[in-house]
């Protein structure tokens, strides 16, 4: 028997417990890199990546399967942007996913430059800024038999003419697999990159020209905008090869 | 000269076979006493010269008119909230009197120019959609309102021009029509004290109330006239406003039928902040009470004018036979400014053009035509164990109604940069019903109903077929025209036992239907309504003047929800629902000087059929079994007021001292996307002292300043004009009112 002193306080309890289907949570997020141990080979030039840098971010986490537009209302988001070392495999936490339980199926993020509806042009974060503006930044050394050059390229990634305003330029297609249940105790997203594939389609003998000096044998060469080699990376960056999306450490 | 009893139970009527009646005092001078007619109404009676000191107390008097020939206290959720109780704790404006209408809530989000929020026994009716509401008779509710279905503002209720309430929770009255599916609020009008009255009052925030109402003496209680004007600065930032409200009304005519006519007119104008992200408070970037610094902000604003005109004729026959015919007109002009969402749009009829602030403009211009008419039969008597009455009645109305919704630059002289909306809309509704009234000896009592309604509409979209990137331009006219019709039906049924003279038992059932948006009408599909399954058992215990206690618990059923959108600002179908709960309301007067009310309502609300993801929304914001959002479980109000001489003939006058002091407590709503919105406690207080002519008035609201949210939603906006896009559902809240004050100086004459 219930005595009616405990009946108010009783109801009050019950007030709090009502089911509102989902809860508002936070994921830890770590983005990492991939170690190249051996030289890339594309088309018989041997590639070796020094330096290869990401700018990332804003990301989002999508209930569709198809991200983009259907977007609007998105389950997880990460609004700031990060520069990757795309060859340092350790995990950084770069700041929390923040948003709601609930299945996520897709993802989109943009690469440190992001379209927004109250600008003409996109605008330039933070660590893309330290990238000089640019998505993306490549150097290394290419090497064929007897031909060798040094290479660097910085690619910004961005909404164009022929892309849409205001949505991610990176985004899963429906024939991806990806799902994932978000709970309230989730350990963390990792996102690994590896910039190895990117390079795959990069033809580097339309880049190299022979030194001009004995005492250069290793000319820079800088990839420019509308030459193969940019329209490649730029391609693969954008739909190439996907990061590694893990919802436990790697290690 | 009549015989009336000091204190009619309920029992007793039925015994004399009279119908619950409101009585007023002709004349005569003597003590004043009071009587209660059986439906708990209070009169006021003056004894005639013959009164005799005669024991038990019975006492001659003249008695005239009978206001109230029909009853709707139909199942145990209905409430007769009288004069006393309405004015035992201080109001802010007018229309807070509903607030005594147990487990419902009003909240105002945007300032006068926009109608209340309300919240009834498990309904988030939003600004009207589930609670048919009306005012001296006149309906409230607007069909397919641009910015809400059954969109009702009672900005022009004058408090002090209330009489009462008749509020009924569930539909099982035929005579509720559309709207009523959490119940129905009917507003009588009158003022019971007679002669001129002026109140100015100032308070907090640079707010100037002036009212100015005179009931002429000798005439019926119906009879006043009333005019109030209010301005105010507001709390916090951008939240000037202004209102008037003009009531008229006169009952006249002698002999079987008496007239009425009513004029209402109102209007306001409010600018308000809008809705703020919670994150963006914490973080500091702007004031609880503030405003986001943009224009698209800044602007925002409502205005609402309107004016109803309405007369009624009454008829009352010899044998108890009754009825009335009724013809109003309405005309209401609405224009709202709203930015809920920030920056998330973009233009769906020029190229290339978004991000100019999501300000959404809605114009609503109904003009309406309406009639009611009823008649109730004398009484049979076929048996000696039962006796009965028959009703007929009808109501009808027509509405035409331009609407539009834009999205308009606020940074460049309000340049429209989307349409959404432009239609215009002819809305029909022509109800017919029956209803029974019959008693089975002095003990059972049984009403059955059935009500049907035909709805026609006539919808003229001139944006419709608008899809400027599938087809080209100049391959067809933009626009689609159509026409549908619909039909209502349901019965209405209760039963009231009376096994003791202080215990009444009830048991009521009724289904009853909400009109649809007629926008989103298909050219010759059949009206689809949201029809409610609605139930009642309770009872209720009176003893004598002192206590009466009503419990009662409820189930409703509804076809078709709705919730509100915010990146369209208007209510979108979220699927089928239900609603379990139980309602106590206690009505005391322990003392003569002495009134108080208290409310305990306790709602289980949940989601039956939430729409499924499609391709267009794969994210929906509902799912089957969560708990249905906006819906706050647990409400309660607590209402206290004493009144009374504290020096006899002062100077010639008594002076008098009043005390009032009401609590509301709303319990934790839950929301889309998940949470909960904070519960809130909200404690009003005033104390009054009047000699002769003058009373003075100090009132305090939110006496403990808590800082809560007027309306709290969860949805996504983007309110960082310079950095990425937030997309994930966050918590907006629309401020209530802080800690504020008003002293009023009164001079009756």
């Amino acid at each position: 028997m219930i005595r009616p002193t405990y009946l108010l306080p009783l109801l009050l309890l019950a007030a709090g417990c009502t089911d509102t289907g989902v809860d508002a949570t936070e994921v830890p997020l770590f983005v990492h890199g991939t170690a190249i141990e051996e030289p890339i080979t594309v088309d018989g030039w041997q590639v070796e990546l020094t330096d290869a840098r990401l700018a990332f971010g804003p990301l989002y986490l999508c209930k569709g399967t198809q991200a983009g537009e259907l977007c609007d209302t998105a389950l997880l988001e990460w609004l700031d942007a990060t520069e990757v070392d795309l060859l340092d495999e350790r995990p950084r936490w770069v700041g929390s996913l923040r948003g709601a339980t609930g299945t996520a199926r897709s993802w989109m993020y943009d690469l440190g430059i992001t379209s927004i509806y109250t600008e003409s042009d996109p605008i330039t974060l933070p660590a893309a800024e330290s990238l000089g503006g640019n998505s993306v930044r490549l150097e290394g050394i290419a090497t064929d038999g007897d031909r060798s050059m040094r290479f660097r390229a910085a690619i910004p990634v961005q909404q164009g003419a022929e892309t849409e305003a205001g949505i991610p330029v990176v985004r899963k297609s429906p024939s991806e697999a990806f799902e994932h249940q978000v709970d309230v105790d989730e350990e963390g997203l990792w996102i690994a990159f590896d910039a190895a594939p990117w390079l795959s389609q990069v033809d580097f003998g339309s880049m190299y020209a022979p030194p001009v000096s004995q005492t250069n044998s290793r000319p820079v060469v800088i990839i420019e905008p509308d030459t193969q080699p940019y329209r490649a990376l730029r391609n693969a960056v954008l739909s190439g090869e996907r990061p590694a999306f893990r919802w436990s450490s790697p290690r | 000269m009549a015989t009336v009893c000091a204190l009619c139970t309920p029992r007793a009527a039925w015994a004399g076979d009279d119908e619950p009646e409101i009585v007023d005092v002709e004349t005569g001078d003597g003590t004043i006493i009071d009587v209660e007619a059986s439906d708990g109404t209070i009169i006021d009676v003056e004894a005639g010269e013959d009164a005799s000191d005669a024991d038990p107390p019975v006492v001659d008097v003249n008695v005239r008119g009978a206001a109230r020939p029909r009853d709707t206290n139909r199942g145990a959720s209905s409430f007769d909230i009288g004069r006393d109780v309405l004015e035992a704790a201080p109001n802010q404006e007018g229309a807070e009197v509903l607030e005594r209408a147990p487990g419902l809530f009003i909240a105002r989000g945007a300032g006068v120019g926009v109608g209340h929020r309300y919240m009834l026994r498990g309904f988030d009716a939003d600004h009207g959609q589930d609670l048919d509401l009306r005012i001296g008779g006149l309906p409230i509710n607007l069909p397919s309102h641009i910015h809400g279905q059954g969109y009702a503002d009672v900005g022009m209720i004058i408090g002090e021009a209330v009489d009462g309430l008749r509020v009924t929770e569930g539909v099982y009255d035929p005579q509720q029509g559309d709207f009523a599916i959490a119940g129905s609020i009917d507003v009588d009008l009158g003022v019971r004290d007679r002669g001129w009255r002026l109140k100015s009052g100032y308070g907090a925030f640079d707010t100037f109330r002036q009212l100015a109402l005179w009931a002429p003496e000798g005439e019926a209680r119906e009879t006043f006239g009333a005019v109030q004007y209010q301005r105010t600065s507001g709390y916090g930032d951008n939240r000037d406003a202004q209102s008037a409200s003009a009531l008229a009304q006169v009952r006249f005519g002698e002999g079987a039928w008496t007239y009425r006519a009513l004029g209402i007119f109102h209007g306001a104008r409010g600018q308000f902040p809008g809705v703020l992200r919670r994150e963006d408070i914490r973080r500091g970037e702007v004031d609880f009470y503030g405003v986001y610094p943009f224009p698209t902000a800044e602007k925002q604003s409502a205005l609402n004018a309107r004016v109803m005109l309405g007369g009624f004729a009454d008829y009352r026959g010899e044998g108890g036979d009754n009825g009335q015919l009724g013809l109003y007109l309405g005309y209401d002009t609405f224009r709202i400014q709203q930015n809920f969402t920030g920056f998330v749009e973009e233009s769906q009829v020029l190229d290339g053009v978004a991000g100019r602030g999501d300000l959404i403009e809605q114009q609503n211009r109904t003009l309406t035509f309406g009639l009611t008419g009823r008649y109730r039969s004398k009484k049979y008597e076929p048996f000696e164990w039962a006796k009965g009455t028959v009703e007929l009645g009808t109501s009808a109305r027509l509405d035409d109604i331009e609407q539009a919704q834009n999205l308009i630059d606020a940074a460049v002289r309000s340049q429209t940069w989307d349409q959404r909306v432009d239609a215009g809309i002819k809305a029909m509704d022509v109800g017919l019903w029956g209803d029974l009234d019959w008693l089975f000896s002095h003990y059972v009592r049984a009403r059955l109903g059935m009500r049907g309604d035909l709805l026609v509409y006539d919808v003229n979209d001139r944006l419709g077929n608008f899809a400027p990137e599938i087809r080209p331009d100049d391959a067809f006219i933009v626009g689609f025209r159509r026409s549908a019709v619909g039909f209502a039906f349901g019965p209405r049924a209760s039963i009231e036992a009376l096994p003791v003279s202080w215990l009444s038992l009830k048991a009521a059932y009724g289904e009853g239907y909400r009109s649809p948006q007629a926008r989103t009408l298909e050219d010759g599909e059949s009206a689809p309504f949201t029809k409610v399954r609605s139930g009642d058992v309770g009872a209720t215990f009176q003893w004598q003047r002192q206590l009466k206690l009503t419990v009662a618990g409820f189930y409703t059923h509804l076809s078709d929800d709705v919730a509100f959108e915010a990146r369209e600002g208007r209510l979108e179908r979220v699927g089928a629902s239900r609603r379990i709960g139980v309602t106590a309301y206690a009505e005391s007067r322990p003392l003569s000087w002495l009134v108080a009310a208290f409310t305990l309502t306790y709602v289980d609300a949940v989601l039956l059929e939430p729409p499924p993801p499609t391709a267009e929304d794969p994210a929906p914001a509902f799912e089957e079994g969560q708990n249905l959002p906006f819906v706050p479980p647990v409400m309660a109000r607590i209402d206290v007021g004493a009144k009374r001489a504290i020096v006899d003939d002062l100077g010639g006058h008594d002076l008098t001292g009043r005390l009032g002091s009401g609590f509301n407590f709303i319990g934790p709503r839950p929301l889309p996307f998940g949470g909960n919105a904070r519960p809130v406690g909200l404690l009003d207080a005033n104390a009054a002292i009047g000699w002769g002519p003058f009373t003075v008035d100090l009132s305090l609201f939110n006496l403990l300043d808590v800082e809560y949210a007027a309306v709290e939603l969860n949805y996504p906006s983007d309110w960082n004009p310079t950095g990425p896009r937030s997309r994930v559902p966050a918590r907006h809240i629309a401020a209530g009112p802080p800690l504020s004050w008003m002293t009023t100086l009164e001079v009756a004459i």
